[in-house]
């Protein structure tokens, strides 16, 4: 048996069911309300209503068909006991947490086609970088031939006061002279 | 849609509206108990809680239950059952079939082994008629006690049956004589309850939900009166007919395999090697077993499957004890395929739902809560029609204490359950639980005579005994929740959360009841 097909069967027959009650003449009269001018298409919502049933007789599946058969009495029950009050707040509510459903996997799609996009790009940003670094190298390798500079050691002067660094300088024998003086 | 004339429709409506009010409280009580029962396995897993062995009817049970058999007297080997009880151990039951010494007719005599599921280890053995008594052989006083009250209102045998019968039958003439009563029955499938409050809201909200449940209400009345008739009424009166009263006769002859008698000695073949076969040709689990001259060269071993998936019916599949071989797939009753088994084979699943796992169960479910909610509204109707008489006020007293009194109890029962187990005496005091809990309601029911204020206090007392029964369970040394997902009990957590759902459902309800609309209408003339 499968649940989801006897699911959706249900999901069929309830949504039929809920049209016939919506627009039922004397429920809408006894409510008080009046019928609307458009055609009711009684005959196709009840064929649309047991259809699920004959396809799950169709496919074999008895024990579906019973589950179905007997969901199907709940259901109805269900619907045609809502006031037409109660049943549009139903829908509404139905109705809200369905464009909820429906704007959650908008965004879901969204995201996804995002993640498809980026998953996409991974080859050609992958070409890019193999080409950046390719550049890169061939930099790298422009300048590889020239020697580094040598950098001449930085000058240091004495902390000495300059009185005493100049009598010291004019003491002491040339060769121990500083060079850069 | 049937014409009928003023005086008919006066008959009919006298016939559907007695027999309602007569019978109205017991079929209310066997319904609501029904409703419960359709998870009556979950109830029991959870209820007993504790270690489980799984896939106990499947590879290395031969290892278990033969060194235990072969060491019986060949007079306990007639027939030998297997089959798990709700712990996951197993039963194991060599008897044969002696006159019982209370009704003289012939019950199970034999000794009742309770095996570890897992390591076949003997943990107690029993000896004598299987039915005296049920703690030998049934894991869950609790379970054994809701299923007793649906089956038999817990009223002795067999006239606890023949009660359970009639009022099957009740159900199907209140069905009729409501579906010829009611002229626009299809006009009428769509048209919700007037508001109000008034006379004809209630007539409203009773014909409506009987509309919709009229063909299961058909179908559960038939199935559980045939269930209730068969044992005491039916194949007494075929064995008187057809085998002169020898009822191990008919037995025979209808539930078991046929077989050429042949008394030699031989040995079983490999059970194992029947189950595996078993399983892989009919796609379902083993719910039982059952070994028919055990140790003989006509041996029959017959092997109970679930219904395999699809299906609604469950599947017997015989082999020929001494070799092993598949001897083929047998019907319910008789030997042949024929119309009669196969429509047979479907009334225990059209009433018990038991045929499609939690799902059909759910929708069962469903089914007997829209039952009860039927005879309950027509109840209200009927009374409300006559409200003005003393009695009949009554008599409505007496229905809003039965509609919040047997729930009640049921709840009270459970509370009485688990501190028994404790003490070891769960069979006793269960029932007792159950009494106690009713006596209770009754005496609610006189102390708050305002019948609005009862019902409210009611949905109060019932929503809260409810939602801390998980409570008690646990603080009773039940199997945490940890422990039961590890165990594969997913029935402990699904029991857990449906009762405190329902329990916080009713509180709501009381809430609701409080604060919204008068419950008691302004009286009004008849519709």
């Amino acid at each position: 048996m499968n649940v989801l097909a006897v699911l959706a069967a249900l999901a069929v027959t309830t949504v039929a069911f809920s049209h016939l009650a919506a627009t039922d003449p004397k429920r809408l009269r006894v409510f008080g309300q009046t019928p609307p001018d458009r055609p009711r298409w009684a005959a196709a919502a009840l064929v649309t209503a047991l259809l699920p049933g004959a396809f799950l007789l169709a496919a074999g599946d008895g024990a579906g068909f019973t589950i179905w058969l007997g969901a199907i009495t709940v259901a109805g029950w269900g619907v045609a006991a809502l006031s037409p009050d109660r049943a549009g707040l139903v829908r509404n509510r139905l109705g809200g947490v369905l464009s909820a459903a429906i704007g959650g996997l908008q965004a879901a799609g969204r995201t996804a086609a995002s993640l498809a996009e980026a998953v996409a790009e991974v080859p050609r940003l992958k070409a890019r970088i193999a080409l950046l670094e390719q550049k890169v190298a061939e930099l790298e390798a422009l300048a590889a031939p020239v020697p580094p500079a040598e950098v001449p050691a930085p000058r240091r002067r004495a902390a000495r006061p300059r009185k005493a660094a100049a009598k010291k300088a004019s003491a002491a024998p040339a060769a121990e002279r500083p060079a850069a003086e | 849609m049937f014409d009928l004339s003023q005086s008919q429709l006066k008959r009919l409506t006298a016939v559907h509206g007695w027999s309602g009010t007569v019978l109205g409280l017991l079929l209310y009580a066997v319904v609501i108990t029904g409703t419960v029962v359709v998870f009556s396995h979950e109830i029991a897993e959870w209820s007993v809680g504790g270690k489980r062995n799984v896939g106990v009817l499947g590879a290395g049970l031969d290892n278990k239950v033969r060194p235990v058999i072969d060491t019986m007297s060949k007079g306990y080997l007639e027939e030998v059952s297997i089959w798990a009880d709700d712990r996951g151990n197993l039963n194991l039951f060599p008897h044969a079939h002696a006159p019982h010494p209370k009704t003289g007719k012939p019950s199970n005599y034999g000794a009742m082994f309770k095996l570890d599921g897992g390591s076949g280890e003997v943990l107690s053995r029993t000896d004598g008629f299987s039915r005296d008594n049920p703690s030998w052989h049934v894991a869950s006083a609790l379970e054994d006690f809701l299923v007793d009250l649906h089956v038999q209102l817990y009223v002795p045998r067999p006239w606890g049956y023949i009660l359970t019968g009639i009022l099957g039958l009740s159900v199907m003439a209140a069905g009729v004589t409501g579906f010829l009563m009611h002229r626009h029955l299809i006009r009428d499938l769509f048209v919700a309850e007037r508001p109000g409050e008034r006379l004809v809201s209630a007539r409203d909200r009773h014909i409506l939900a009987a509309s919709w449940g009229l063909p299961f209400a058909f179908i559960l009345g038939f199935t559980g009166s045939f269930f209730s008739f068969a044992g005491t009424l039916t194949f007494p009166l075929i064995s008187q007919v057809a085998f002169g009263g020898d009822t191990m006769a008919l037995r025979k002859t209808l539930f078991e395999a046929k077989v050429a008698e042949d008394p030699r000695p031989a040995p079983l073949a490999s059970l194992d090697a029947m189950m595996a076969h078993s399983t892989a040709e009919a796609g379902a689990p083993i719910r039982f077993i059952n070994i028919d001259n055990y140790g003989r060269a006509d041996a029959r071993v017959l092997i109970f499957h679930l219904p395999p998936s699809g299906h609604l019916g469950f599947e017997r599949r015989i082999y020929s004890g001494a070799d092993g071989k598949f001897l083929g797939v047998k019907p319910i009753v008789g030997t042949k395929p024929s119309a009669g088994a196969d429509i047979y084979s479907l009334i225990w699943p059209l009433h018990t739902g038991e045929f499609a796992g939690v799902v059909s169960k759910s929708v069962w479910v469903g089914l007997g809560a829209a039952m009860a909610f039927v005879v309950i509204s027509g109840m209200r109707l009927w009374l409300r029609r006559r409200e003005e008489e003393l009695l009949w006020r009554r008599f409505a007293r007496a229905t809003a204490v039965t509609a919040y009194g047997l729930p009640a109890a049921m709840v009270a029962s459970a509370y009485a359950f688990f501190p028994a187990l404790a003490w070891d005496d769960p069979f006793w005091w269960t029932p007792a639980g159950f009494l106690i809990g009713a006596a209770l309601w009754i005496a609610l029911g006189f102390l708050v005579p305002d019948t609005d204020r009862f019902a409210r206090l009611s949905r109060r007392l019932i929503g809260g005994a409810l939602i801390g029964l998980p409570v008690l369970r646990l603080g009773m040394g039940g199997t945490g929740w940890v422990d039961a997902l590890a165990a594969g009990h997913g029935a402990v957590i699904a029991v857990d959360l449906s009762l405190a759902l329902l329990g916080a459902g009713m509180l709501a309800w009381a809430a609701r009841a409080q604060a919204g609309a008068p419950l008691r209408p302004q009286a009004e003339p008849a519709e």
